[in-house]
């Protein structure tokens, strides 16, 4: 009778302590396998920056140019327009000059601010280009927590057993060297 | 640890229950929604509280489009400014999140956000209109991150059976608005106190079986709303320690929080404040910021912790971790944090400010620029200073010549003009199109 109590007693406490170990393995292998996936993600976003900002430039400049030649061709309609006026302005009288004077600035007010829709490619660019950056470097972050936790699991007690066992290791940060983390100039 | 607590306090009960069954009869009355039900239908309901609990991942697949159809929630698809998408497909790569995440914009006069995450994967997260045009780009990222964190910790899903937990007991007990309460009526079969007659209950264990009775339908209500809302405020400190490790900004949380509490007790209009619905007081724990706080002097009946402590706890982190969290908890209010929740790890990480952002960039601007509404409102397409600056900067990028006339005017040409004889629009000076050294700040620049 009591041989069968210790008998059910022992053989539950080695089911509970291999269920442990079950436990502490498969939350290793997760961990394991979440640091290669965020390894992975870095080269997804990298390429993504690749792909993408080299065809968005190249579309906002293109625009870019042809709103140029719209604006060239009103400053050349301008110009001749104030042409055509100059060469009368010294003997035109008070009252023309400053009706002509009007009708120059009005045309100029208009012309400086142009409804161009470049502004808003360039303020796109300007938020994708920031994004884009802003997402490499989150996922470099996000390799890096992971494989913090990583080594936490491999070097805290209860599971480091367990990671001796099965031979796995300590992971490394991400580092970058000494010419990507000087501060750089900001020039037009 | 709690559901630990829910398992242990259920089973005591249900074998308290069908202990009395056996040894005596006990007869309790409560009035349930306007008809008494007797033992049988106290089975029933703790029966289908258990059914409720294992049909209930099928029904939450179901809330968000609820959700949607409700607040009339639209999606991110009409939008042409990209930052929010951004803004949110950033803070998932930061969380490792690989659920399906939609963001739903909510037209509404109060700032608020909540997430929700369903079983089958899929999540949302919910912002309304007020939201996007008081905070800027770092704020809005912390919030998104501080929502990001609560579907990774899905605790969406976790308060929703604490409140069902909740509601079952208070049902039973007859505390709730609809019930006019209950009476229990303990009735044992051998007669109550007294003599043995073969068979009768101890009058010892009786006693211990109604004070077991009392607790469970008395105390326990109480308990249980307490327990709920010390969840609630527990998880949004965890919340907000995530945020700060998904974005490595405390700054950004910390004005953000500051924005809000700022626009709830100065600028809204008092009638928003008059009436709470129902439906308010229900999902006020999936908020970002609660509103009932300023409704109820008691702290503890509050699902969100005060947000003067929450800054608090933010303003002393030295670093961006959990464990940096933990000790500037520790600093701010005495009292340990992650105690009994699932985080085995304590991380202290490095504060980092945000690599590039808009602001960076536009360092240049001056002061007022980018205020408020980055993300969304309309008016900031419209700002005429900020398109002159735009516009400088396509002329320099594009290589154009700027002239600076007698009159202050900036004059920029393409070099299709170089060398050419141009007449300056506003005073008619000639001026031969070269490159000028020295073009400093002039008035009417200064003014822009």
């Amino acid at each position: 009778m009591v041989l069968m109590i210790a008998i059910i007693v022992v053989s539950i406490l080695v089911l509970a302590v291999f269920a442990g170990v079950i436990g502490l393995y498969n939350s290793l292998i997760q961990k394991r396998n979440e640091l290669k996936n965020a390894w992975s993600q870095i080269g997804v976003q990298l390429k993504r920056r690749h792909d993408l900002i080299p065809n968005l430039v190249e579309t906002v400049q293109g625009y870019a140019q042809h709103e140029k030649q719209t604006l060239n061709a009103v400053i050349e309609a301008r110009q001749q327009a104030v042409n055509i006026q100059g060469a009368d302005i010294e003997k035109i009288s008070k009252a023309e000059n400053q009706l002509s004077g009007t009708l120059k600035s009005l045309f100029a007010l208009s012309e400086s601010y142009p409804d161009l829709k470049a502004n808003q490619n360039f303020l796109m660019l300007q938020e994708e280009i920031s994004s884009t950056e802003n997402r490499i470097a989150f996922s470099r972050q996000h390799y890096n927590d992971s494989a913090m936790e990583l080594n936490n699991a491999v070097e805290m007690f209860p599971s480091n057993v367990i990671a001796g066992m099965f031979n796995i290791g300590k992971e490394k940060f991400f580092e970058i060297d000494e010419a990507e983390a000087a501060v750089p100039q900001v020039k037009f | 640890m709690v559901v630990l607590f829910y398992l242990v306090a259920y089973s005591i009960g249900v074998a308290l229950y069908i202990t009395f069954l056996m040894f005596g009869e006990v007869e309790i009355n409560t009035t349930l929604v306007y008809h008494q039900v007797n033992n049988a239908g106290l089975i029933a309901l703790a029966l289908s509280n258990i059914v409720i609990l294992i049909a209930l991942p099928r029904a939450e697949n179901g809330f968000i489009k609820k959700h949607i159809k409700e607040f009339d929630a639209k999606d991110l698809a009409g939008i042409k400014n990209k930052t929010i998408g951004n803004i949110t497909e950033e803070m998932c790569i930061a969380a490792g999140l690989a659920e399906d995440l939609k963001v739903y914009i909510i037209e509404s006069l109060m700032p608020n956000a909540y997430a929700m995450s369903q079983p089958n994967g899929r999540s949302a997260i919910f912002l309304t209109t007020r939201l996007l045009e008081i905070l800027d780009r770092n704020e809005l990222q912390a919030v998104i991150a501080h929502e990001i964190s609560h579907i990774k910790n899905k605790d969406a899903n976790y308060l929703t059976r604490a409140f069902l937990f909740v509601a079952l007991l208070n049902c039973l007990s007859g505390s709730d608005k609809n019930n006019s309460g209950g009476q229990v009526r303990v009735r044992s079969r051998y007669g109550g106190g007294g003599g043995r007659r073969g068979g009768a209950i101890p009058p010892h264990l009786l006693i211990i079986l109604l004070i077991a009775l009392i607790i469970i339908f008395v105390v326990g209500p109480i308990l249980s709303k307490l327990i709920y809302y010390s969840i609630s405020r527990k998880r949004e400190f965890l919340a907000d320690a995530c945020a700060v490790q998904y974005t490595r900004y405390p700054d950004g949380l910390i004005n953000a929080l500051a924005k809000i509490e700022h626009f709830y007790t100065n600028e809204s209009d008092s009638r928003l404040y008059t009436q709470i619905g129902e439906r308010q007081k229900t999902y006020d724990a999936f908020y970002f910021f609660s509103i009932l706080s300023f409704f109820t002097d008691k702290k503890h009946h509050c699902t969100h912790p005060a947000t003067k402590n929450r800054i608090d706890v933010l303003k002393k982190m030295g670093g961006s971790g959990l464990g940096d969290y933990q000790d500037a908890y520790k600093k701010a209010t005495g009292k340990g944090l992650f105690k009994n929740l699932d985080i085995q790890e304590l991380m202290h990480q490095d504060v980092m400010v945000p690599q590039t952002s808009p602001e960076d960039i536009a360092a240049k601007l001056p002061a007022g620029i980018m205020l408020a509404g980055a993300a969304l409102s309309e008016d900031f397409k419209n700002k005429i200073v900020n398109k002159q600056e735009i516009n400088d900067l396509r002329a320099e990028i594009n290589g154009y010549i700027t002239i600076e006339c007698d009159c202050d005017t900036r004059i920029k040409f393409p070099d299709l003009y170089k060398g050419r004889e141009m007449y300056c629009p506003h005073c008619l000076k000639k001026h031969i199109v070269e490159e000028q050294e020295n073009i400093g700040e002039n008035e009417l620049s200064k003014l822009q």
